[in-house]
Parts: structure tokens; C-alpha cells; sequence
């Protein structure tokens, strides 16, 4: 069994005066002092430690990381699948690194080419007929697609300001629409956990700007009824825009354009094998229909011939969401990516699929599936619920997460989406194989098993992994954000 | 009276979205039930409205975030902030440890009879909820 690396050393403890990781050359020892105007009066409150103290400081630090390169990392709706490393390799090689935004378009026509290619690429993938690499993330591109479907309702009249969201809905689609501008309209789901077709016909009107939907939604059920949804939403004059988060369950089989999306985004991070987390830089690239081109932001990337530059010509278009034209190395990851999976992306939705609905059947049985009955059928991702093993055992979702971590395990998405009670909303992923997937599911079997026999030892976990339970209260009411404070 | 493991009062109303209001002199209040209190699990921040802001029915009128999620309370009727209960920006966990004795916001305005249940209305409400 894997297990997290604990280290819990205080380097001022360890600090011994005089230690130092440099022998300063001798010469310097005669150099005259500094002037007394820039120099401290009491030196810098730092520990004192040699070299090997602070490489096995940090070393022991990253050992207590975890991610996707130590363990399964089953975090719903975030497809936190393995990551290629010859795209780093390919990311970092100097003639695509050393470039600067404003290098003239001539010094740079292969990166621009191959952000055409990329773009080609998406478009032909998404159904989209135009494309910008300009957003930074995929809630930035929600920003943009809200602020797209604006200019476009703004150019033919106005007076349309509500966002449609299902309940089932990415947290970022309500903040994405209320910061573009518009009042969320909340959408009820059915039994079988799919959008109520019905409610969006009543909720519909003069005043909808649009629909946000991620399909299949975050209860991991293909809304089957997309071409009647798109019809109700269109026919009231209404626009839709696809969350791209969950595209890893259709990637390459079937294509929001097609569906009857006029807004697509993509998240290079969860479909296209670019490293999650880490502060970024990330990258949210979007693509709209015919019609919403001229909103696309500035600067667009032409071609003419086999030439490729920057044009700001477009006085319809919204403006900029960033600086420049997106973040460069992720583009180089996931065109790596795709050009590597050319013609057999089907396979990674394929197996995406296959993995959790694998999952699913093993964990059935000793969990709850909301929606089951009216909905068997998963996709890239599904949902169970903890809530009658809460009521008979005290135990929760979030304390079968924190267990998990006991195992080796990361824990998935707790606590969402907010239609299920005690929800565990877990992803696989494409690259996990049938051992890791079968040692998942033993593992919450056993948990729940646990429940029962020893509740106590599941409420105060996690044990052994690199911390001990953290009081989230505490952390949420009275959070410490600086060592110094610690120390006084 | 009990529903369960949940707390009801037998003088106050209740909402379907698990509220209590009780009738004072000159107008509500309105507190949480123990069933949403268990719902919500540990309350983290209570967003309190300022005193005298008018609120349409339907609007938020309290925020309330939880270590889960973040719930809203919505105005039950057009209402007018009387006073809020100050205390709990330093103590939010009072809506865990004693929902059924703290009223968040005091509030002119005429809730809609028809829409609120009385005590056993609400334990029956509770009993069709489904797990």
C-alpha cells in the first residue's frame, strides 16, 4: 500500500548558528563592509542550516505532495487523468520558450502555426466554426461566453439579462453569469436527474439571454433530451453555452456544435492532458458559431497563405479577458496531445466511460446511486451518496473522504453537486488501469464496512497520512496565513 | 415536539425551505430549522443585511456559508431589516447549537399565510422528505 510521506520539522529548531549551505571565496573575507545607511541593524530572522539540511527540508516537502503521478486522484467533474511527460519534454524546448508576446509575427510564424493547427483542431472536435486561445481557464472563458452572448443580444436589441443554470450546474456557471451581467434563473432537474424539459419551456421568455449547460452534467447522465433543449432555448431567442469540464465523457464520439451549442469552452487541464493546479498558467480556449465570431475577442490569429499575424480589426468584439493571446506552453501540451491521439480520441472518451461505469458496478451494491432507477446509465463520471450510512453510523461523506486518504487514496469531490445529500461524485479517469480502479472500490467497501464496526476511527481520520484531521471550521472562520503570526 | 432527531417548536410557522418565522410585536422573525442546521452541518459566516434595507419577496435576505456549501435565506414577503442578530458574525456555530432559540433577522412585512405550515404541517413535510 502507498502511503503520504508525514514530516512535521521546524527548520528554526534545526538551525545551528554558524551553518551555512556557502564557503564564501576567501578574497571576500578583506572586502570592505557595507555602508551603515543599507546595512540591518538586526539581521533577518532566518535559520541557519547547511546545504543538506534545506535539500532534505524541501525534498521531504514534495514527498508529502500527493497528485496523479503517486496515486488514483478520483476528483469528479475535475478529470485529473495522467499527464504525458514527453509534453513537458516538448513544452519546454527552448525555440518555443524563449519567445516574448511581442516578438514580431515574422520571428514567431512556427508557434503561431502551430496555434492555427491547434485551433483547427478544436474547432473540428467541438463543431465550432471559430476559435480564440485567449482565455487563461475555463472560468474565464465562461466569462467570455457570457459576455459574448451579451454584445450579440445587446447588437439586436437588448432587453435580454437571465441566464438559465441547472441545479446540477458547475458552481462557476452562476458566477460566470452574474458577473457578466445577468440574473440566474434557476433550472429544476427530473427524477432521472436530466434537466426538466418542462420547467424550461415555462421558464423561458423574451428576457432569456441563455442556457449554461455541461452535458453529461455533474451527475455523470447524458441529457439525451439536448436537441429538444436546444430548440426551446433557441426558439425563445436564447443562446447555449457548453461547460466544457465534463467534454472528457464525448471528446472525439460527439460534438457540442452538433448538439446545438452556439458557445463551446474547452478545458486544456481536464480534456487535453495539461498539468491541473500549481496556480496555473491554465488555458480555457472558446469556440462559437458563424454568427458570434465578430464577439470573439482581440487579437485574432490570421492566415494568409503560409504567412500567420495578429489582427485587432474587429469592432464587434468584446475586447480582451487577458494580455496577448492565452498561455503559449499549454497550448504546445495539447497539441502535443491531440496530434499524438489524432483519429483515436474516440478511445479516451471510450475508456473514460468504460472505467467509471466499471467503478459504479463494483460500488452499486454497498452504496447508495441517486438516480439510479430512472437513470442507470453513467458516463465519464458518477455520484453516490453517504447519507443513509450518515443516519446509521454518524459517518458522512466528507469523513469516507478523509479515510480514504488512510489508504493511500486521493478522496473525490465531496459534498457535490448539491442535489444529493452526503454526495461523492467520483471520476476515474481514462488512465486508470482495472487493478487501481479495483483497489479504489475495495478500498471505500472496506470504509464502509469500518463505518459500522469502529465509526471513531473514520470520524478522526485521517491517521497516517501526511496530517492529522484539519479543523475546516477554524480554517473557514479564523484562517492563519502567515508563519510570522505563528511565531510572533 | 420532536420529528425524529429534529426540534420543532410548537409556536412558530414554518416554510418549506426549512425556516421558522414567529410573530412578534410589529412584525418576524426568522431563524433556521434544526433540520436545515443538521443539513447545513458547521456554520462558517452568516452575511447579515444591513438594518432598514427593504428586500422583494423571493430576494436573498441572509446568506449563510457552511463548511459544505453556501445556503441562502430568501424573503418569505416584501420585508423591511428591523435588526439582526449581531452576535452571530462572531458566532455563526449558535445556528448549530441552538437554531430553534436564534432568530437572524427581525423583519416588517406580511408573510403569506397559505405558504407557511405550522408544527405538525412541518413534521409531516420533514417525514416525505426523502433521504
Amino acid at each position: 500500500m502507498y502511503r503520504q510521506a508525514a514530516y512535521d520539522d521546524d527548520l528554526y529548531r534545526r538551525s545551528r548558528p554558524g551553518a551555512a549551505g556557502y564557503v564564501p571565496p576567501a578574497r571576500f573575507e578583506d572586502a570592505p563592509p557595507l555602508p551603515s545607511a543599507l546595512s540591518r541593524e538586526v539581521p533577518p530572522d532566518l535559520p541557519e542550516l547547511s546545504e543538506q539540511d534545506v535539500m532534505r527540508h524541501f525534498l521531504r516537502l514534495s514527498h508529502m505532495n500527493y497528485g496523479v503521478d503517486t496515486g488514483m486522484y478520483p476528483l469528479g467533474s475535475c478529470t485529473m487523468k495522467y499527464n504525458p511527460k514527453l509534453h513537458e519534454v516538448l513544452a519546454n524546448v527552448p525555440l518555443l520558450t524563449m519567445h516574448h508576446p511581442e516578438d514580431p509575427p515574422f520571428f514567431v510564424q512556427g508557434t503561431l502555426a502551430l496555434m492555427w493547427h491547434l485551433s483547427e483542431l478544436l474547432k473540428d472536435l467541438s463543431g465550432t466554426q471559430a476559435l480564440s486561445l485567449q482565455p487563461a481557464a475555463g472560468a474565464q472563458a465562461e466569462y467570455l461566453g457570457v459576455r459574448i452572448i451579451m454584445a450579440s443580444h445587446a447588437e439586436a436589441g437588448g432587453g435580454r439579462d437571465e441566464m438559465i443554470v441547472p441545479d446540477t450546474a458547475h458552481g462557476t456557471n452562476p458566477a460566470s453569469s452574474a458577473m457578466g451581467g445577468c440574473r440566474v434563473v434557476e433550472l429544476p432537474s427530473r427524477d432521472d436527474g436530466r434537466v426538466d424539459v418542462d420547467a424550461l419551456a415555462a421558464i423561458v421568455s423574451t428576457r432569456t439571454a441563455g442556457l449554461m449547460l455541461t452535458n453529461p452534467n455533474t451527475l455523470g447522465i447524458f441529457e439525451r433530451d439536448i436537441h429538444e433543449i436546444a430548440g426551446i432555448v433557441h426558439d425563445a431567442g436564447g443562446l447555449l453555452y457548453y461547460d466544457g469540464a465534463n467534454l472528457n465523457a464525448l471528446v472525439g464520439r460527439a460534438r457540442p456544435g452538433d448538439m446545438g451549442f452556439d458557445v463551446v469552452h474547452f478545458n486544456f487541464h481536464k480534456t487535453f492532458a495539461t498539468p491541473h493546479g500549481g496556480g496555473g498558467p491554465g488555458a480555457g480556449a472558446i469556440g462559437v458559431t458563424k454568427a458570434l465570431e465578430p464577439y470573439l475577442p482581440v487579437p485574432r490569429l490570421v492566415r494568409d497563405g503560409d504567412t500567420f499575424s495578429w489582427s485587432y480589426d474587429a469592432p464587434r468584439s468584446i475586447g480582451q479577458v487577458r494580455a496577448y493571446y492565452g498561455n503559449v506552453g499549454v497550448m504546445v501540451r495539447a497539441y502535443a496531445y491531440l496530434y499524438a491521439n489524432h483519429g483515436r480520441m474516440h478511445e479516451i472518451s471510450g475508456q473514460a466511460v468504460l472505467n467509471a461505469m466499471y467503478l459504479l458496478h463494483l460500488l452499486k451494491s454497498h452504496f447508495e446511486v441517486p438516480y439510479y432507477d430512472d437513470a442507470p446509465l453513467r458516463m465519464h463520471e458518477f455520484v453516490i451518496s453517504c447519507a443513509a450510512l450518515k443516519k446509521e453510523t454518524g459517518c458522512g461523506a466528507a469523513d469516507v473522504a478523509r479515510r480514504l486518504l488512510d489508504y493511500g487514496i486521493h478522496a473525490p469531490t465531496v459534498h457535490f453537486p448539491l442535489v444529493v445529500k452526503e454526495a461523492l461524485m467520483i471520476e476515474p479517469t481514462e488512465t486508470e488501469s482495472k487493478g487501481e480502479l479495483d483497489a479504489f472500490a475495495s478500498a471505500l467497501i472496506e470504509i464502509k464496512k469500518e463505518c459500522y464496526e469502529d465509526p471513531k476511527t473514520v470520524r478522526s481520520a485521517p491517521h497516517v497520512a501526511s496530517r492529522r484531521q484539519l479543523d475546516i471550521l477554524a480554517a473557514a472562520k479564523r484562517p492563519v496565513l502567515s508563519r510570522m503570526h505563528e511565531r510572533g | 415536539m420532536n420529528a425524529g432527531e429534529y426540534e420543532i417548536r410548537d409556536d412558530v410557522h414554518y416554510t418549506k425551505e426549512h425556516e421558522w418565522l414567529r410573530k412578534t410585536q410589529g412584525g418576524w422573525e426568522i431563524g433556521v430549522t434544526a433540520y436545515a442546521s443538521s443539513e447545513m452541518g458547521d456554520v462558517a459566516f452568516v452575511a447579515l443585511p444591513p438594518v432598514g434595507k427593504a428586500v422583494p419577496a423571493g430576494d436573498i435576505l441572509v446568506e449563510i456559508e457552511s463548511v459544505k456549501a453556501v445556503s441562502e435565506i430568501r424573503a418569505p414577503c416584501d420585508c423591511t431589516v428591523s435588526a439582526v442578530q449581531d452576535v452571530l458574525e462572531d458566532e455563526p456555530e449558535r445556528l448549530n447549537e441552538a437554531p430553534c432559540d436564534t432568530w437572524i433577522v427581525r423583519f416588517a412585512g406580511e408573510p403569506d399565510p397559505s405558504t407557511l405550515m405550522d408544527a405538525d404541517g412541518y413534521a409531516a413535510y420533514l417525514g416525505t422528505l426523502a433521504d
